[in-house]
């Protein structure tokens, strides 16, 4: 972990300006400027404002913004602002890239649509989206508490509107509302957390608090400190036994919305606990890894075992992020260069964000198609017939989340994890998490049966086009032709999306196949030297 | 793409990838369902990529050193380096033919894809998937390529039961599916597994088979744990007899080109795995459980026939018939000697052949009449002779009479069989009796007696599509049954080789990690202590190997 060496020796030194702070985080800054004047332009020309344009627009200055303070060099990383408060090294770059992707992505899934979905107020839902992302890379950036907490209010809070934001519908308010109670309390119980670790070493930032709690001597308020913390994270990230409020969530809240959560927060909260692990909890490992062992257990299992049950394909796909949850923490377990846990995490959380987000995408489209806006699994029967090109990528994206080629990088993310896992020694955590990802074989295929041959059971038109399908030769000739009468709803897929869907698609299958240009990402080294480093250790 | 220097060089990659670039190619809008309504353009192009790739595999036999048992045609690329994973492909006699094998029998499964009469294109893109797939299972010589390929064999087959198939189909496909995946799983941890431990033995490509098989030390109990794993995931594929209930109900729900990828290849990555992967990783626990595999073995010859002649549907017959005949083949992978385990792999061949013939023969049967019921048929002899006679040579071939391929293969088994196993080898070869009864039963039902005017007045001969498909399989027959010498020829070196690396493993495993059933309590610690002995004895290999890595 040199980054987070070198970090130390910049926050040492007071000699950065407040010019050049402002100009390592101007990704951020643009965020949230770019959502103040959102907000003024919504109010004065109300009228002729694209918003979505807007938002899109500033999630691209930002990313440009980004590769500026990234692209000088790798000499540059990494850089710290504020006096040692925020810091960009590999792993917030990575991050920050990947979140500002994940939301322009959910801004092409919602565009245009959002009065659709129930959404009435366009400037307004993108205000508290900028601002939920720029949360959310302050999240996984900060490099002291009071930050940490500060960026992790900033993109809850928006998060508690952005899931209310469909007021027409009881379902979005009723998933705000309970995201709000219960993540206020999680946050209470994460800053009790805090200012005990404040109170134990008399410090905020993460290096003082690593130090200090090296040298405490109190077992027990150690333990309790961090236990409050590992709670905060552990309920934003959804894991067992903090898992109660995602389904509903999910569900409730425009799809757009859960997928810009299930992917981006999901993302942040990940990174976020990962540097508050190994930088400030360190020194702890003994006990925070059976802490993170069980959850990631609990997740996977649980997880699994309840999303068999859905109909509701948003809340199957709430429960598989839980269980993916659960494979994540599996990496967390997996500190240092030799285990790799920080690349497989960052892999994985890739993979994840193209999955779900294409998955999520699908699941907009289809369920914008039918009157009751219904995501139903029965909703996905026949889709074959109604939209091939739709349920081919769904089945891509379906695939990826089982495991299974040619879903690749699912599949490549899952064995980074558990490797990583077993290089750590978590041999028995892996074999329990491979055996618990096949349940999920078996509700995300379920998916593809529907789609692929199970019959429509709406009712539909007269079309009898396409003949060629009446010469099957089964007994269900019947039934087929019926099919065919509703086989031809036609379904909608405006430009963006399609761009969403298609990059999701291709990205899954060129980075399962060439998965080194993920996982370098965040290698201090090239893997190589490692690797001979590796060897060294063992054969000493 | 096609400059000559990547077929001297990358010819596998090319073989493999092929497929699949045709199968991306037919959803070019030329083969849309406007342009192209009934799939007769899409079927074309599918044929073409076949025969190309056919052709273009004929070199990997005349090119391959006869004498030479060594891997050939080798490519190695970098892939996944952070855990070690490298693409690389490479074939010896085993897989040499079994490549052959899908080359040859994919484009005829194109050709006869013109009784699917829905999404046409679908199917062949499936199918072109499908032989991507198969290929890269075959030449893959690493364990984590291998398990891809393999997952990625799922897919396509999934679709083409579920989406094709016949009324039962969505049954058939998740019990397909659901025994294939839990195999897979167990190949998965045992794959980790192996990897994790050649890992900590600082072995240099942790997922390299040829590597593993030369320096993977394993203890006895490891050994067993693996060998289990691996065995219940290519055992159900195989499928070895108490896994075996998927393969009927595939088969019968399957179109008939899917019962013939199924018949023809699918199934032999099973027997295929074990060789390649199971014996060499696990040779002391091979040997272990040899007898209970040739137990398991004669029950499903037995019982296989038994039920095959207990059937009244003629594609569950020939179903039943494949339990029966890859019985021989795992006895005779199983009695681990050279003359039985080329028995087993040419009897791999011949079964693709004939039963890959038999399934479209009885696919003939229904396209015309739509079912499949013996009794259906009556005194087919007298109505359509070239069907019959046809049926007869492959009814021949599939009882193993001299002179055709089945002869040929069940013979060196049972010779090579009897050599370990005596007493199951004879019970063993009751069931060829039996083989002989189900299937003469089978054509004496159909074939003789009084044509059923009402119902087969009307039925046609073979047409000309049709015997287009059959002919190079019946040449096939002939070929393999009078002169086996070519086949056996390249198979022979590489099984030399196969069994001595194996047996010189066996042999230093035993001397690092013996056995010690008294002490099993203390096995591992000793094994720690023989690990590192043995660390600091290789210690100056592994640094060479180490800077190669370094230096590249």
């Amino acid at each position: 972990m040199t980054g987070e060496i070198a970090l130390q020796q910049t926050v040492g030194t007071e000699s950065v300006s407040i010019l050049q702070s402002l100009a390592v985080t101007s990704p951020f800054l643009v965020l949230g400027g770019g959502a103040l004047l959102l907000l003024l332009l919504s109010v004065f020309i109300r009228e002729r404002l694209s918003s979505s344009a807007f938002c899109a627009v500033i999630l691209v200055c930002s990313l440009y913004a980004l590769w500026r303070v990234v692209g000088v060099g790798d000499a540059a990383l990494p850089v710290s602002a504020f006096a040692g408060m925020v810091a960009i090294d590999r792993l917030s770059a990575v991050l920050a890239g990947v979140i500002l992707c994940g939301a322009l992505m959910s801004v092409c899934l919602s565009a245009g649509s959002l009065r659709r979905n129930g959404v009435d107020s366009p400037a307004e839902y993108y205000v508290l989206l900028l601002i939920a992302t720029a949360g959310a890379m302050l999240f996984c950036a900060s490099t002291e508490m009071v930050t940490l907490f500060l960026a992790l209010e900033t993109m809850s809070m928006a998060l508690y509107c952005l899931c209310g934001s469909a007021i027409s519908r009881r379902e979005s308010a009723e998933s705000a509302l309970k995201y709000f109670l219960l993540g206020s309390m999680s946050s209470a119980v994460m800053l009790y957390g805090i200012a005990l670790l404040y109170g134990l070493t008399g410090s905020l930032s993460f290096e003082g608090i690593a130090s200090g709690l090296a040298a405490a001597d109190d077992r027990f308020l150690v333990n309790v400190a961090m236990a409050l913390t590992l709670v905060g994270f552990v309920f934003k990230i959804g894991s067992v036994p903090f898992h109660f409020w995602a389904p509903d969530v999910y569900q409730g809240a425009p799809t757009f919305v859960t997928a810009f959560m299930a992917t981006t927060i999901k993302a942040a909260s990940v990174a976020a606990f990962l540097r508050v692990l190994w930088t400030v909890f360190g020194s702890q490992f003994v006990f925070w890894s059976s802490f993170i062992s069980v959850t990631a257990l609990l997740s996977m299992v649980v997880g699994n075992f309840l999303a068999l049950r859905q109909r509701s394909v948003k809340r199957m796909l709430a429960y598989s992020s839980v269980a993916n949850g659960g494979y994540l923490m599996l990496g967390l377990l997996a500190p240092g260069e030799v285990a790799g846990g920080q690349q497989a995490i960052v892999y994985y959380l890739v993979a994840y964000l193209l999955l779900t987000m294409g998955a999520l995408g699908v699941v907009l489209i289809v369920s914008e198609s039918n009157k009751e806006g219904s995501d139903d699994i029965r909703q996905f029967e026949g889709l074959r017939r109604r939209s091939p090109i739709l349920a081919g990528l769904m089945a891509l994206f379906m695939l990826g989340l089982a495991g299974l080629p040619p879903g690749m990088a699912g599949l490549i993310g899952k064995i980074y994890l558990f490797s990583s896992a077993v290089r750590a020694e978590f041999m028995g955590l892996a074999i329990l998490g491979i055996l618990a990802s096949v349940i999920g074989c078996y509700y995300y295929l379920n998916v593809i049966v529907a789609m692929y041959f199970r019959k429509s059971g709406e009712q539909a038109g007269s079309n009898h086009g396409n003949h060629h399908h009446l010469h099957n030769q089964d007994d269900s000739q019947h039934g087929d032709s019926q099919a065919e009468e509703s086989a031809f709803t036609p379904i909608n897929i405006s430009s963006g999306r399609a761009a969403v869907l298609w990059t999701c698609a291709v990205l899954v299958i060129v980075l399962g196949t060439f998965p080194s240009v993920i996982y370098d990402l965040t290698l201090p080294r090239p893997p190589v030297i490692v690797k001979v480093a590796m060897a060294d250790g063992v054969l000493e | 793409m096609f400059s000559p220097s990547i077929l001297e060089t990358n010819l596998l990659s090319v073989l493999t990838w092929l497929p699949l670039m045709a199968a991306v190619l037919l959803y070019l809008p030329v083969f849309s369902p406007k342009a192209d309504p009934h799939g007769g353009r899409a079927r074309v192009f599918a044929i073409f990529a076949g025969g190309l790739v056919f052709a273009l595999s004929i070199p990997l036999v005349t090119r391959f050193e006869v004498a030479n048992g060594g891997i050939q045609f080798e490519e190695v690329y970098d892939w996944i380096a952070a855990i070690g994973v490298r693409y690389r492909l490479g074939i010896d006699g085993v897989s040499l033919w079994l490549v052959m094998l899908t080359t040859f029998l994919m484009p005829l499964v194109y050709v006869a894809s013109s009784s699917v009469e829905k999404d046409r294109r679908g199917y062949l893109a499936s199918m072109l998937v499908l032989q991507c797939a198969m290929t890269g299972t075959l030449a893959a010589l690493d364990l984590f390529l291998f398990y891809v390929f393999w997952e990625l064999m799922l897919a396509p087959m999934y679709f083409i039961i579920g989406l094709w198939g016949g009324k039962n189909r969505i049954y058939a496909t998740l019990k397909f599916v659901i025994y294939t995946v839990v195999g897979s799983v167990l190949m998965l941890l045992a794959v980790l597994y192996v990897a994790w431990r050649a890992y900590e033995q600082s072995i240099a490509v942790p997922f390299d088979i040829s590597l593993l098989t030369q320096s993977l030390t394993l203890s006895f109990r490891e050994e067993m744990l693996i060998f289990l794993a691996f065995a219940l995931a290519f055992g159900i594929k195989v499928p070895i007899f108490p896994f075996h209930t998927w393969l009927p109900d595939a088969h019968v729900e399957a179109p008939t080109g899917g019962s013939v990828v199924l018949a023809g290849v699918l199934l032999k990555m099973g027997l295929y795995g074990f060789i390649r992967f199971a014996y060499p990783l696990a040779p002391r626990a091979a040997e272990y459980f040899g007898p209970t595999l040739a137990v398991l073995a004669v029950i499903g010859v037995i019982y296989g026939a038994l039920v095959a002649w207990a059937q009244s549907d003629i594609k569950k017959l020939v179903a039943y018939s494949s339990v029966s005949h890859l019985g021989y083949c795992v006895l005779g992978m199983a009695a681990f000697n050279s003359i039985a385990t080329s028995g087993s792999i040419y009897q791999m061949l011949n079964h693709g052949v004939t039963t890959g013939a038999l399934f479209l023969l009885v696919g003939a049967l229904y396209d015309r009449k739509h079912t499949r019921q013996i009794a259906d048929y009556q005194g087919l002899a007298g109505k359509v002779p070239v069907f019959a006679a046809i049926f007869l040579i492959f009814t021949f071939s599939s009882i193993a009479l001299p002179l055709t391929n089945g002869f040929v293969g069940e013979f060196l088994i049972l010779v090579g069989g009897f050599k370990t196993f005596p007493i199951l080898t004879v019970i063993c070869g009751l069931g060829v009796i039996l083989g002989a009864v189900y299937m003469l039963t089978l054509y004496m039902k159909t074939c003789f007696g009084e044509l059923n005017a009402d119902k087969n007045g009307d039925l046609t001969d073979l047409n000309r599509r049709e015997l287009v498909t059959f002919a190079p399989l019946l040449v096939l027959v002939f070929v393999m049954g009078i002169y086996p010498q070519p086949f056996l020829d390249r198979i022979e070196p590489t099984l030399d080789r196969y069994f001595t690396e194996v047996n010189a493993r066996s042999e230093r495993l035993a001397s690092v990690s013996p056995i010690s059933a008294e002490e099993r309590a203390t096995e591992e610690s000793k094994d720690d202590s023989l690990g590192v002995l043995n660390l600091q004895a290789e210690g100056s290999l592994r640094s060479d190997e180490i800077k190669l890595i370094a230096d590249r």
